[in-house]
């Protein structure tokens, strides 16, 4: 394939993914009367950031904020550290009947949300974890979890076995060779891994909608919310949705960087 | 320094005998050669000898004591791997002072420490370089270095050249036995090459399906393998084996190969049933005026020497001529054999029959 239909390729795929997004940024920028005239109003003279200011003081957008900050960051962190450890053991220590276990990890991503949603309801209701952050933090869990450990445990075995021997050899005990040598060149799969479960987590809508009421309404349920029974406020709803979007944008140029840095790159020759 | 020892040490995964009843011993200070084709167990025999895997049966003793239960730090060895293993994330300074650091030793030492070791492997302008940033040979030397600051009771090394082009390769072979005449650690070194052992070792023991078919210097290996497979192992061009029969005629002895037939006097030819195939290396395959007539088919000039190939229906032999040679392709000439480069091995079971001279 020639290199300029490559690029054309590239740019319609960009216009194409980027568009809606534009799109929202503009009207966000926009009043809602411009917005509902046909064509909609677009001159330059009519930008505002009133929809900005209303939103950031709708306490609903800055609880549900709030409450996506938390749930998104508990699950990444906690998807990381039981990922990793059991990435590691499944890499690296002789469990018994482990490619069956990476398989039903793996059966777990197979049922769509809709098929598990009403017994999942049922459990957590009659466990009291209605509109709990415990509950959507379980949620996510259990399907980003099988993904971060399939990611990390391919990663676990790229890592050449002889750099923990020589860690060992050189007088490191486990706990060392973790600290010292696995783990400062696994930083980057690492950060990889807990970005997607932070943007996962933050951009969920389905079980959330189902799962909380108002304490723990994340920001996605709140963004809907704009759109109401009598009047939709559209303005303000892509402003608050162009919002959300900044801390995943922010990380998903972070990330780009980490996964392309080639870290394990010369560890080994060949 | 230390002394090494192993007593019938197996080492099994499942039904697989990796490391079959070795018994071998290493003097303090020596350097010995792991000798074998891949998968003949004898990184698993250093991985052992280290403490990185666990023997299955038998004893390693290391100064006389059973250090089967040791870790490799507490055992004091330093293991210099095929593939380097050097920390990616470190400069060169922190792979070689890591040892140090986990020993928790003063930063100035380390810093002392380290720069010695970089001087006496030329690494004083790449201390602060990271191994990606290294060539081969520069990342082989890192990791020779790191082996080295530790000062261990033994040096394992799991074919560390194999990764090299030819020309580092042996360049780095004479750094490591000029190292170990320095040092005088004792060391135990793995190789598929053969010329590689000869070259590097005090004594060499050659591995054949997890066991070891003979230990012996490289001396002995080469001019008394014990086996058709030591004999052919060792030496390139390898010994060339004949298969054919004894003959006897006017009162001599001949060894017949399809057409051809060479003499050998009674005296070297043992006693005893069995039928024998005959080995020769290539400097005791005599071309000359007399012999058996032979075609010449492959010419082989490399420098000091040439390698001529001749043959015959029903066989081949390739000698080792000093200097360039002045015979053609398909040209007649004669093949004896020198007396004393004949070895004999049993055709049942492979072993050296040994001939009144030895």
């Amino acid at each position: 394939m020639s290199r300029s239909v490559v690029v054309v390729g590239l740019v319609i795929f960009t216009a194409w993914t980027l568009g809606p997004f534009l799109w929202a940024v503009i009207s966000s920028l926009l009043p809602q009367v411009a917005l509902t005239t046909t064509p909609p109003d677009l001159s330059p003279t009519n930008l505002t950031l009133d929809n900005f200011k209303a939103i950031l003081a709708d306490p609903d957008l800055v609880k549900g904020l709030y409450n996506s900050t938390i749930v998104a960051a508990s699950t990444a962190v906690l998807a990381l550290m039981l990922g990793s450890t059991a990435a590691y053991a499944l890499s690296r220590l002789h469990v018994p009947g482990s490619n069956r276990i990476l398989l039903v990890v793996l059966a777990t991503q197979m049922f769509p949300g809709i098929v598990i949603i009403i017994p999942l309801f049922i459990v957590i209701s009659r466990s009291g974890l209605i509109d709990t952050y415990i509950a959507l933090i379980v949620v996510y869990l259990s399907f980003i979890l099988p993904i971060v450990i399939w990611v990390l445990k391919g990663f676990f075995d790229a890592i050449p076995l002889e750099l923990e021997r020589a860690a060992a050899i050189d007088g490191a005990s486990p706990f060392q060779t973790f600290r010292l040598v696995v783990l400062p060149i696994s930083l980057p799969p690492l950060f990889a891994t807990g970005v997607f479960a932070f943007i996962e987590s933050w951009n969920e809508f389905f079980f959330a909608v189902i799962l909380t009421r108002i304490n723990t309404e994340t920001a996605p349920i709140a963004i809907q919310q704009f759109a109401g029974q009598y009047t939709s406020r559209y303005g303000q709803m892509v402003a608050a949705a162009v919002l959300a979007s900044i801390p995943v944008i922010v990380l998903a140029v972070v990330f780009r960087k980490y996964i392309l840095k080639g870290f394990v790159e010369g560890a080994v020759k060949g | 320094m230390a002394e090494v020892e192993l007593i019938k040490v197996t080492k099994r995964y499942g039904s697989v005998v990796a490391c079959s009843e070795l018994d071998f011993h290493i003097n303090d200070g020596e350097f010995v050669t792991l000798l074998g084709p891949s998968g003949c167990g004898k990184t698993t025999a250093l991985n052992l000898i280290a403490g990185l895997d666990e023997v299955t049966s038998g004893q390693i003793l290391m100064d006389g004591a059973v250090v089967n239960e040791l870790t490799p730090f507490e055992r004091d060895v330093a293991m210099v791997f095929q593939n380097y293993a050097l920390y990616p994330h470190m400069t060169v300074a922190e792979n070689i002072g890591f040892t140090l650091k986990l020993r928790k030793r003063p930063k100035d030492e380390v810093r002392r420490r380290v720069a010695d070791v970089a001087e006496m492997l030329e690494l004083g302008q790449l201390l602060e370089r990271r191994p990606r940033e290294l060539s081969g040979g520069q990342q082989q030397r890192v990791a020779l270095g790191r082996a080295v600051i530790r000062e261990p009771r033994v040096f394992l090394f799991d074919e560390p050249f194999s990764n090299l082009d030819a020309a580092l390769r042996v360049r780095m072979r004479m750094e490591i036995k000029e190292l170990h005449q320095q040092l005088k650690i004792t060391s135990l070194f793995v190789t598929h090459d053969q010329e590689e052992a000869l070259s590097i070792s005090d004594r060499i023991a050659i591995m054949r399906n997890g066991w070891i078919e003979q230990v012996g210097t490289p001396q002995e290996v080469y001019l008394r393998p014990v086996s058709r497979y030591v004999a052919r192992f060792i030496g390139s061009p390898p010994v060339d084996i004949l298969t054919g029969t004894f003959e006897r005629e006017a009162g001599q002895i001949w060894y017949r190969v399809g057409a051809a037939r060479f003499e050998i006097p009674e005296s070297i030819v043992p006693t005893g049933d069995g039928a024998l195939d005959l080995g020769v290396r290539p400097e005791h395959v005599l071309l000359g005026a007399v012999g058996q007539a032979v075609t010449v088919a492959v010419i082989q000039p490399v420098g000091p020497v040439t390698y001529v190939t001749v043959d015959w229906m029903g066989g081949r032999l390739t000698s080792r001529v000093p200097g360039i040679v002045d015979v053609k392709v398909g040209e007649t000439i004669h093949v004896s054999l020198a007396p004393e480069g004949i070895l004999y091995f049993d055709r049942e079971s492979d072993q050296r029959i040994a001939t009144a001279t030895g």
